[in-house]
């Protein structure tokens, strides 16, 4: 079986009705981009190593109750951003959740990302991006770094869509505030 | 990486240490997870429909209204419960039906106003009425009225209840007045005729026998009414003081 031209969804579906058979095809393609993320999530190589193995690990267990009608990657970040948080949690690494409430502006993210452009957003967060806090840090990685849309976002992290917008907002001000920038002459 | 992960997650698989779960319990906690849900969504409904009704019955059988009245015996630990019910509904929906795509709030808002306009159209309903007649929730009825009705009301709808108690009780008997009273004026006449022409007693198909006159036919019928109603008196008496026993 050549799993190289199925799509994620139709591997896992095999993979349901063959015990497993076509595992290895979603580990080739998830395991560089989940460790892309755990990383910069937690920091940390060691610890975002075991992250990757434990969501694989996870995945494999729970692959038959995978919906296949849905975004299969949506699902295994999903599972590793939890690996990922339950991992910082456990080693107490710089989680400082803010409960701010959220104001929803939509409008206000699509005028920032439009001001600033994807290169030179990809600039700034990548330099900057480790001195945001973990509610911010995730949400912006996903975004800019893993180019995930906001339906996505929401699937991997289980909130709201409005609420994603609102928090790639706060991400990008704080981000500008940590930097000490002005937007102004990146434009 | 420095760690081969597609190696070591191949080998324990290969090891049996990683196995996968079955369809079938997924299935099973899906079932359990819907069952659930819709055991709290009709608990949340009857509870909602309790506290509009209870207020209204205890204002109704006291015969008192008016908003402080009905402020006044409004079951606020119900709001406690409800509320709970309702929290672990929302809980179960944003975790198991995608239920996150929405904001919290509304989602809090929906579940809390279908709860509440249901509730409210069970209250409006006969079903409460219906339900108080079982002898397993009528307990749990007036449970609340021993318990959350104030002292006042309460005394009140005690003294209705007891009233409507005996006139239940009241109401079972005399039918068997009735008839005891027939079948002694009835006998008694029989008697008098018997006495006259010596001839069998017609009502109790019987012969008759010396000195079973009508007197004594009414002496026996009324004296075995009474024995029946110093029996229930006495259920009445014992009733009362186990549930006296049961407060204390």
């Amino acid at each position: 079986m050549d799993f190289k031209k199925l799509s994620d969804e139709a591997v896992v579906s095999y993979a349901q009705e063959h015990s497993g058979v076509g595992f290895e095809e979603l580990i080739d393609r998830y395991q560089n981009q989940l460790f892309g993320y755990t990383i910069r999530l937690i920091r940390d190589k060691d610890l975002a190593e075991d992250a990757v193995q434990d969501t694989f690990i996870s995945a494999y267990q729970n692959i038959q109750s995978f919906d296949t009608s849905r975004k299969f990657s949506s699902w295994i970040y999903r599972i590793a951003h939890n690996k990922a948080i339950n991992e910082i949690r456990r080693h107490k690494k710089q989680i400082s959740l803010e409960d701010a409430p959220e104001i929803e502006s939509k409008e206000n993210v699509k005028e920032i990302e439009g001001q600033l452009g994807k290169k030179q957003a990809r600039e700034i967060l990548e330099a900057n991006i480790n001195k945001l806090n973990i509610k911010y840090r995730g949400i912006i990685i996903l975004r800019y770094l893993e180019e995930k849309s906001y339906d996505e976002i929401s699937d991997i992290l289980k909130i709201p869509t409005s609420t994603v917008g609102v928090r790639i907002r706060r991400g990008l001000e704080k981000l500008r505030q940590s930097i000490n920038i002005n937007l102004e002459d990146y434009l | 990486m420095k760690k081969d992960i597609k190696k070591e997650i191949l080998e324990q698989i290969k090891k049996e240490k990683v196995k996968i779960k079955p369809k079938s319990y997924f299935q099973i906690l899906k079932g359990v997870i819907y069952g659930l849900s819709i055991i709290l969504i009709v608990f949340t409904v009857y509870v909602f429909n309790l506290m509009f009704y209870l207020p209204s019955r205890t204002t109704r059988i006291v015969e008192r209204a008016g908003i402080n009245e009905y402020l006044s015996l409004f079951p606020w630990p119900l709001i406690i419960i409800g509320a709970a019910a309702i929290g672990i509904l929302i809980y179960l929906y944003r975790n198991y039906e995608g239920g996150y795509k929405k904001h919290l709030l509304i989602t809090t808002l929906i579940i809390f106003g279908i709860s509440l306009i249901a509730g409210g159209a069970l209250a409006k309903s006969n079903l409460n009425e219906k339900l108080e007649q079982r002898p397993d929730l009528r307990r749990m009825y007036d449970w609340h009225d021993d318990n959350f009705v104030p002292r006042g009301p309460r005394n009140r709808l005690r003294r209705i209840k007891e009233d409507q108690e005996l006139q239940e009780l009241n109401s079972a008997f005399i039918p068997k007045i009735n008839k005891h009273r027939v079948a002694a004026e009835a006998n008694e006449k029989v008697s008098e005729i018997n006495a006259i022409k010596g001839a069998q007693d017609p009502i109790y198909n019987r012969p008759s026998k010396e000195g079973d006159s009508g007197t004594n036919s009414v002496i026996k019928a009324v004296s075995q009414y009474t024995e029946e109603l110093i029996e229930q008196i006495k259920i009445k008496l014992k009733f009362q003081n186990l549930k006296e026993e049961n407060k204390k």
